[in-house]
């Protein structure tokens, strides 16, 4: 059955007044939207066969949450969700890629592994997923703007947003996260 | 400087150097890190990254990964986990999925249950072990098995169940075309398998005809225990964190209380029973909706009656169940007992619903009985505390009932009319009715919100229309009245009522503009006044007599107009009443007297026009009170006390059922013992005060939630403490002091802003003090307990002058209370003096 609009659009309006749960109470109604709406493009049920991931987190914030009763920071939230979801998703699949292929050795899955689409310096995404999370306990508000930027694809404004900074703090933070996460990868190896 | 300062300033210092030239670093270095070495070094080898870290991740992830998700499904056909081998994907759930697979061990069929991948949150995977738990206590021939569980490679959480080979419950009665007999036998077994989860403490809190499957021998089986709950206080609180996922799950199925989010019990399993039963009679669900959103559907099955299933029966029906004679009577009883919203006027226990279709299938008499709207009138009549708090529930289920069928048809003009007769007896009959009556008040605040509600939705659509514009006035007052108004049971939200009362008052005074006639005026008037008590209540004493005195002018004109009409005379005796206890907050007592003799007079002369008006008599009775407090003359002032009480104490006597006068009976005591304590006469007073007190207690204890109650028991525990403490008793005066203080705490708790009771917290703490200091000065008593007494006296007072400073500073301090702060002062500084005299 289909998730009544009501409820998600509660569960945002709870996390903006408070409640630390929202998140995980979204996780699964986000990611079942998700999943249903990107398995229907790439059935080709769409008639542009193409998939595009911010297009998609859009259309499912449409259709799960009451547009009456929102505001831009819902928007804002809901995004933030799905670029949780997404980190959680990637990890996953690394991991159990890296699962399958133990035994003749350990082999990190590099992005552009997967999709050539990625810049020139390809990062292990398990290596990256640890960095981020140092980085994140030194630097909380610097990780969360790598995970909503990076994982989530968010214009720096909506995630200015989310954190409620200006959007130069959130460039202020990316450009410095990066240099902190490039500094740990080249450690790392 | 420690690793994290070191580290956030380094980062502060990289963000500025970033927004500079490279060139520009060397210099700006060294100023910004000084000889700090080790914050150079992290700086610079933060910044040496600068041109690697250009490209770096700047495109976003989430392409990828929406295409993980798209491919992120299932378990391919033929793939083994463990001694299980997956068949086919059989069905999808909100956090998991289910396989088909074979046992290769056992060489069976079993059901798997996966959490989804990427799905592994904590909340889900806590969930999922606890379905697993759930599953592994229950063994009954109609709840599906569990046989066991295990973990895939990459960590996914899987369980293994029966296999269920059959079809969902209406497909099975429709599809065999099973008669009402049949299918009733059919759902009494699903009752006993329910049955049996309770009385293994658990709830399934998803009961719907999808989650019980039959097989082809016509066994119902109880699947997904996917969001049952656990009775047990240890695992409450897990399974609380997700109902917000579990209330979306299926709404229609779902009771009240769950829509609600309140707590759930195993009513709430009868009620979604309740429902299976009424679709698998009638081929239908309970209640008709229009545009099947989840707030239509939520306001539905919190507030629509389901239409009896007898009427709902048409030869279209799948069902195929024609005779509507068969359902009519015990069968419709049974169904809508089982859905009745309050979950403690449902069947009590799923047995006893089962039990009560096992005699109507034999013929013999059901408990069940038609809840009629008779029913619910003489509830509503009868006159006790849980007959007017049902039957006032039972109303608003009718009016809402009404309201949601009216919002769905959003036209006739008589149905507009309907709803705001409705939302007027509600406010005007039934809240009026209920309004006296002890332990009523959580049921008045339902009643008015609800008015309110509707009114307010009203408004919008009847626009400037006048009448409408006075009713939503005075549901605005009620609101405020119970919200907050000093001188009714009130629920202590002082904030709230202020705001509700500006609504009322700005609307009354766009109303009194354009209509001179002596009802609207006065209805201004009045609302002058509730402002007025809620600014004294809030300790705004200023405000407070402002808007007394514009009350008090208003009527003085009306008066002038018509000075032969009863009521304005009436309203006019109050405004001086008010206005004089107004002044009582103040220095200003001495302008208390003429106003109190004013209110009087005019008392005396109505009660004479109309001896038996009983209103009339009890305002003869408060006004001589009132003077009698306010008069220098002693014997004067007693003989008008016994007056006053001897009066109030007739008209409670008639009245029994009448809170209002009990409480005023105390009223007149307080007072009585009040002005007989100022003239030093404290025997009396305490006799007094001991009656004040003990109708009091009786109060408090009748409705506990009612906070007017617990503070006039707060009041009256305190000043006869004080006059214990002038009768040289000071156990038994810190005794009703230290009583008096534990609900005032109380009280602020719940109502922090609230400087009414701020200020009794001080005079509290003075009672204590002076019981201390009594106590003290008794020479008998060995010296070294003599000086903790007064040490403790000294602290009381500290306290005391704390607070009133406190109270002063923050505006909030009444003016009769000026003197306080240094009068507490001087009591610290006597009993340090008393100390070292002691220990001299």
């Amino acid at each position: 059955m289909s998730i009544p609009q009501a409820d998600v659009t509660q569960i945002l309006h709870d996390w903006t007044a408070g409640d630390r749960d929202a998140a995980e109470k979204l996780m699964p109604l986000v990611y079942q939207e998700l999943r249903r709406l990107a398995q229907h493009y790439l059935r080709g049920e769409r008639p542009d066969h193409t998939l595009q991931a911010t297009a998609l987190v859009h259309e499912a914030y449409l259709r799960l949450i009451d547009q009456n009763r929102v505001s831009w920071q819902n928007r804002a939230h809901f995004c933030a969700v799905a670029a949780q979801l997404m980190r959680r998703v990637l990890l996953q699949h690394a991991r159990a890629h890296q699962a399958a292929k133990r035994g003749g050795g350990m082999q990190k899955l590099y992005l552009d592994e997967t999709r050539e689409l990625v810049q020139s310096r390809a990062p292990d995404l398990i290596a990256l997923d640890d960095a981020l999370q140092n980085l994140a306990r030194i630097h909380p508000r610097e990780g969360q703007v790598v995970e909503l930027k990076f994982f989530g694809g968010m214009e720096v404004n909506e995630i200015a947003e989310v954190l409620n900074v200006s959007s130069k703090t959130v460039l202020r933070d990316w450009q410095f996260a990066k240099l902190w996460l490039c500094r740990a990868l080249a450690a790392a190896e | 400087m420690s690793t994290v300062t070191r580290a956030q300033h380094a980062a502060e210092i990289v963000k500025c150097a970033l927004e500079r030239d490279a060139s520009d670093w060397p210099a700006f270095l060294d100023e910004s890190c000084g000889a700090d070495a080790a914050l150079r070094a992290e700086v610079e080898s933060l910044l040496r990254f600068q041109r690697e870290a250009t490209q770096f991740i700047e495109q976003p992830a989430v392409q990828i990964a929406a295409e993980m998700i798209a491919d992120d499904s299932t378990l391919p056909p033929g793939q083994h986990l463990g001694h299980y081998r997956i068949e086919s994907l059989i069905g999808t759930g909100g956090m998991g999925e289910v396989y088909l697979a074979t046992d290769t061990e056992l060489k069976r069929q079993v059901a798997l249950k996966l959490v989804q991948r990427g799905l592994n949150t904590q909340a889900i995977l806590r969930r999922f072990r606890q379905e697993e738990e759930i599953l592994a206590g229950l063994n009954h021939p109609n709840i599906a098995q569990l046989y066991g569980s295990g973990v895939t490679d990459d960590g996914v959480p899987f369980f293994a169940m029966e296999y269920v080979n059959g079809v969902s419950l209406l497909e099975f009665c429709d599809g065999r075309a099973l008669g009402v007999a049949e299918r009733l036998q059919l759902f009494r077994k699903i009752c006993a398998a329910v049955g049996y989860a309770h009385q293994h403490l658990v709830i399934h809190r998803d009961l719907k005809p999808a989650n019980i499957r039959v097989t082809a021998d016509g066994e119902p089986k109880l699947l997904d225990f996917g969001i049952a709950k656990i009775l047990d206080a240890a695992n409450s609180d897990a399974a609380e964190q997700t109902i917000t996922i579990e209330r979306v799950m299926t709404p229609e199925y779902a009771s009240p209380e769950q829509v609600r989010g309140d707590t759930m019990t195993t009513a709430s399993d009868v009620y979604s029973l309740g429902v299976v039963l009424y679709e698998l009679l009638t081929g239908r669900k309970p209640y008709r909706l229009t545009n099947r959103t989840a707030d239509e559907l939520n306001r539905a099955i919190t507030s629509q009656a389901p239409a009896a299933p007898s009427t709902v029966v048409d030869a279209n029906a799948k069902t195929k169940i024609e005779n509507r004679k068969s359902l009519r009577g015990d069968l419709d009883n049974i169904v809508l007992m089982a859905l009745r919203k309050e979950p403690e006027r449902r069947y009590a226990s799923v047995a006893l619903l089962a039990d009560d279709i096992r005699r109507h299938l034999e013929g013999r008499t059901v408990l069940a009985r038609k809840d009629t709207v008779g029913y619910r009138a003489s509830k509503f009549i009868r006159r006790n505390r849980a007959g007017v708090a049902a039957a006032a529930l039972v109303f608003l289920t009718l009016v809402g009932g009404i309201i949601a069928t009216t919002y769905e048809a959003r036209r006739a003009q008589h149905r507009f009319d309907e709803v705001r007769r409705l939302a007027n007896s509600l406010m005007f009959e039934i809240h009026d009715s209920v309004q006296n009556l002890e332990g009523s008040t959580p049921t008045r605040r339902l009643i008015v919100d609800r008015a309110l509600e509707y009114l307010d939705s009203l408004s919008s659509d009847g626009g400037s229309d006048a009448s409408l514009q006075r009713e939503l006035a005075t549901a605005y007052e009620k609101v405020g009245d119970i919200q907050g108004n000093p001188y009714s049971a009130n629920l202590g939200d002082t904030d709230g009522a202020l705001a509700s009362y500006r609504k009322a008052t700005s609307i009354r005074e766009r109303l009194a503009k354009s209509d001179a006639k002596t009802e609207t005026q006065l209805d201004l008037a009045r609302s002058y006044r509730g402002m007025g008590d809620i600014m004294e209540q809030k300790g705004d004493v200023a405000e407070c007599l402002r808007y007394y005195r514009q009350s008090l002018e208003l009527i003085q004109q009306l008066a002038t107009a018509h000075p032969d009409d009863a009521s304005v005379q009436d309203e006019l005796g109050r405004a001086y009443d008010t206005l004089g206890d107004g002044l009582g907050r103040t220095n200003a007592t001495g302008e208390q007297l003429p106003l109190y003799q004013q209110a009087l007079a005019i008392r005396e002369r109505l009660s004479a026009q109309n001896p038996s008006d009983v209103k009339q008599k009890r305002g003869m009775a408060l006004a001589h009170l009132k003077v009698g407090g306010a008069s220098t003359d002693k014997n004067e002032a007693v003989d008008h006390m016994q007056r006053g009480a001897m009066m109030l104490e007739e008209l409670a006597a008639a009245d029994p059922q009448n809170a209002r006068a009990r409480r005023e009976v105390a009223f007149a005591y307080y007072r009585f013992g009040r002005m007989l304590a100022d003239g030093g006469d404290h025997a009396a007073a305490r006799s007094k005060r001991e009656k004040s007190l003990a109708i009091r207690e009786g109060f408090a204890r009748q409705d506990p939630q009612n906070r007017q109650a617990r503070f006039d028991l707060a009041v009256a525990h305190g000043e006869l403490s004080e006059n214990l403490t002038n009768l040289r008793r000071p156990a038994e005066a810190l005794d009703h002091a230290h009583q008096s203080l534990v609900i005032l705490d109380e009280l602020v708790a719940s109502d922090p802003t609230n400087a009414v009771y701020q200020r009794n917290i001080g005079l509290c703490y003075e009672y204590l003090g002076s019981a201390n200091a009594a106590a003290a000065v008794n020479e008998s008593a060995p010296t070294p307990e003599r000086v903790e007494r007064w040490k403790e006296a000294g602290d009381w007072y500290t306290k005391a002058r704390d607070l009133f400073a406190a109270l002063r500073d923050r505006g909030a301090l009444m003016p009769s209370d000026a003197g306080q702060v240094d009068k507490f002062a001087a009591r610290v500084a006597e009993a340090r003096q008393a100390i070292d005299r002691l220990r001299r």
